[in-house]
């Protein structure tokens, strides 16, 4: 399998005082969908953010392919992350003064081959609201524009940060089955942070932190599919 | 004073820290309503007992009871009483909008907060209470700090008046209403815009609050035109163009912040030009050295000048009758036989007028400025006790402040005197001393030199705080606009675009719209400024001319540009450093 994103000895502190991750090793494949989960203040997210260019690590490096990111100035970084990432978050993210329409434009990378407008907004049902503003939406509808915006500039890899945080369970597992399917049609590889362990059983993988270090991280042999999920008995 | 017990207490705390927290606004706050209060006591403290006095001599000694110098202090003490109060209001108003500017910043910030105040049950009348007490603790502060400041500063003034005046025992001193329009009034409308504010936004249900939703309409109509407008642009111009103007109501403010301050840079300007205006328009043409007026009227010339040398005239004091009020105007009418050599009168094109025949008259700038008397108009006067109608033929820039120019022989109809009666003659040389009241050329100089340095030592400090006013306003304008940019910046630069392209997109584009706003503002700002000087000159009968020319709008902008390139190089610094420190997710 050919690694795709590669964090080595990652530390980091906030502060100089919290050191929130205490050298994690993690190597993410092409094509896959990776969960990573744990309790609050595990170091999930500060690890996706460093992952994602969002954080600079105390120490470690992290390479995307050959490139280190960690050694990236301001403007390389943002170059990689126009072009190499996406990221969604729990709270969109979303520009409230663009229509979805212009929000989901906003994320094309000129330099990137775009993925077809039309599919991607019929694929994730948002076609007929394309006119709308943020506001006039309801959060399922606005984390659907903020995948849409994260994926229509057809990155290699999508980083999820709690991106069903905020949503009831019907959308929940709308936006996860959407995210298999891009995973699936557009070959985009998924890390998905989470503290819900039915999200969890869906991935292809699944890496679980704990007080500042990968914990555990095993291969899903039978993964759920998204519709399997029973979401009442635990998360 | 509002008395907060029980639970609200650590309520009122927690409101009173948030708002707090907002170091930077609550500086330029407290620094505006501090420059309010201290530019009124400034004048205050230097007027008020001083007038009290003037006034009372005048009033219980009769007309001539004042002496020259005390006369022209009474007139200096009105008119910057009266500016002291104009400023007062302008600059009170502008405070309104600034507080105003920062609550709905501050609400729009802290939804949450509110609406779990409301969801602990937390009634709107004590979350009002609350925010009411934070403005009126800030207020009450300012307006002391800016009172005692301008008490120590009103000594400058008293200075002035002793050494412009030869008046020795100035005073310091206010009257127990003018505390209260300078304290309590500013605490008072400062207090009741919070409140409103406050009102206005806690209208909103408090699970809309809490959940952070934007209950704003469709707004397809604004979305449609800034579409229409950016798509005539070229197209790297129309997204941030789109972007500025979907917010309507920041696009208002800026136009209305560019014109407050426009019209507060210019009238600052204006107001310290206007003294010099009135000097030098009044030493031109005025060619000699005595000006000597005569006990009793004479029919013959005095055969100790010769015409090379004397130009006489009959003087008369008349009254105007010009329709804004009852009371009369009070002029001085001179009768000329003609005009050039000794005193030469201009047109506004610098050409040379001629007393004119008949009931023509020749008036002066202030009358055509304030009460709007221009060529061809018919004006009723009074001489004697004796009613007449007079033309105006046309407008002598250079006439002496209240006087009227016509033609001898008509003056000496209307005062029933013989035509080549005259009074008085300006002249280079006193062949005949002891038989008149001399007023040389040094002396008249000097009365208008005294009025120059008045009239800029007492606005001097008010023209200043006007500049300053305005440039904090177009400051917290902009820091406003920028702050509201603040999520998208950082939402842009998750998504990778640099730095350069966030400034180009959200920013860069308030620099064309300040500017078209400077161009849109320009006419109704010297439109206001006008009239705001026209109603000071009516007000106090001191001419105040209005004063601009390019190079003072050119000036202005210039300011404006500046103060813009400053806000917005500490705001990108300031966004530089959230993005360094890795604080940017808490902005989100």
């Amino acid at each position: 399998m050919e690694t795709l994103i590669r964090a080595e000895k990652i530390i980091k502190k906030f502060n100089h005082h919290e050191t929130v991750l205490k050298g994690v090793d993690l190597s993410i494949y092409r094509n896959s969908f990776n969960v990573i989960i744990g309790s609050s203040g595990s170091g999930k997210t500060t690890l996706l953010n460093i992952m994602a260019g969002l954080l600079r690590p105390t120490s470690g490096k992290v390479f995307y392919q050959d490139l280190e990111v960690t050694s990236l100035n301001d403007s390389q970084l943002s170059k990689f992350k126009k072009h190499e990432i996406s990221s969604v978050f729990q709270n969109y993210l979303l520009l409230p003064n663009l229509t979805v329409a212009e929000n989901i434009r906003i994320g094309i990378s000129q330099s990137n081959k775009a993925l077809p407008f039309k599919d991607i907004t019929e694929m994730l049902g948002i076609d007929d609201i394309l006119h709308k503003f943020p506001s006039q939406l309801s959060g399922g509808q606005q984390q659907r524009t903020s995948i849409a915006r994260a994926i229509i500039k057809n990155p290699k890899i999508l980083f999820c940060d709690e991106a069903t945080g905020a949503l009831d369970e019907e959308n929940s597992l709308r936006v996860l089955k959407l995210l298999h399917l891009i995973k699936k049609q557009y070959g985009i590889t998924i890390i998905f942070v989470t503290h819900n362990l039915k999200i969890a059983d869906t991935a292809e993988r699944i890496i679980t932190m704990k007080d500042g270090f990968i914990h555990n991280d095993r291969w899903n042999e039978n993964p759920l599919r998204a519709d399997e999920i029973r979401w009442g008995i635990s998360c | 004073m509002l008395i907060i017990q029980g639970r609200e207490r650590p309520f009122c705390k927690e409101v009173i820290r948030s708002i707090f927290k907002n170091k930077s606004y609550i500086m330029l706050i407290f620094l505006f309503i501090m420059l309010t209060s201290f530019m009124y006591f400034f004048v205050q403290f230097s007027v008020d007992k001083n007038l009290d006095r003037l006034n009372t001599i005048s009033q219980y000694g009769g007309g001539g009871a004042l002496s020259e110098e005390q006369h022209a202090l009474l007139i200096a003490l009105r008119s910057n009483a009266s500016l002291a109060a104009t400023f007062l209001i302008c600059l009170l108003l502008i405070t309104v909008l600034v507080t105003s500017l920062f609550y709905k910043h501050y609400f729009s910030q802290h939804q949450q907060e509110i609406g779990t105040f409301k969801a602990l049950g937390f009634k709107n009348s004590s979350i009002i209470k609350a925010y009411v007490t934070c403005t009126c603790l800030l207020s009450i502060l300012a307006t002391v700090v800016g009172m005692c400041l301008g008490w120590a500063a009103s000594g400058v003034l008293l200075q002035d008046y002793t050494a412009s005046f030869g008046i020795t025992d100035v005073t310091r001193g206010i009257h127990a209403i003018h505390i209260f329009n300078g304290v309590f009034l500013a605490v008072i409308v400062l207090c009741g815009t919070t409140a409103l504010s406050c009102k206005v936004f806690l209208k909103k249900e408090a699970a809309l609050l809490i959940n952070n939703s934007d209950t704003q309409k469709e707004n397809r109509i604004i979305a449609s035109v800034s579409d229409k407008i950016a798509s005539i642009l070229p197209a790297r111009k129309q997204f941030p163009v789109r972007i500025a103007l979907r917010k309507p109501t920041t696009i208002l403010l800026s136009i209305l912040a560019v014109g407050v301050s426009t019209s507060l840079f210019i009238m600052s300007i204006s107001l310290y030009m206007s003294s010099h205006k009135v000097y030098q328009s009044q030493t031109e043409g005025h060619h000699y050295s005595y000006n000597i007026k005569f006990a009793e009227t004479y029919q013959e010339k005095a055969e100790d000048y010769t015409d090379a040398d004397a130009l006489i005239y009959l003087e008369t004091p008349a009254s105007l009758y010009l329709g804004h009020s009852d009371a009369p105007v009070p002029y001085q009418f001179v009768g000329l036989s003609h005009t050039g050599g000794l005193l030469e009168l201009y047109d506004k094109h610098g050409e040379l007028l001629s007393i004119p025949d008949g009931n023509g008259i020749l008036i002066g700038p202030e009358l055509q400025e304030v009460y709007g008397l221009n060529q061809g108009d018919i004006i009723i006067i009074a001489i004697s006790g004796e009613s007449y109608s007079a033309v105006v033929a046309d407008v002598a820039v250079n006439a002496e402040t209240h006087h009227i120019y016509l033609s001898q022989k008509q003056l000496a109809k209307w005062m029933g005197i013989a035509e080549s009666s005259y009074n008085g003659l300006y002249s280079n040389s006193i062949n005949s001393p002891g038989i008149g009241t001399v007023i040389t050329q040094e002396e008249r100089l000097s009365a208008l030199q005294k009025d120059v340095v008045s009239n800029k030592m007492s606005a001097i400090i008010n023209q200043l705080l006007g500049i300053v006013a305005g440039g904090i306003l177009i400051y917290l304008v902009l820091l406003l606009n920028f702050q509201d940019s603040t999520k998208e910046m950082l939402i842009l630069d998750f998504l990778g675009y640099t730095p350069k392209e966030i400034n180009k997109m959200l920013i860069s584009i308030y620099r064309p719209i300040f500017m078209i706003a400077f161009l849109l503002m320009l006419y109704p700002s010297i439109a206001i400024c006008k009239e705001i000087q026209r109603s000071l000159s009516l007000q106090t009968g001191d001419y105040i001319p209005f004063q601009t020319n390019a190079f003072i709008v050119f000036g202005v902008l210039i300011i404006i540009q500046i103060i813009y390139v400053i806000v917005e190089s500490a705001f990108t610094a300031k966004i530089r450093t959230i993005l360094r420190n890795e604080t940017a997710r808490q902005y989100l």
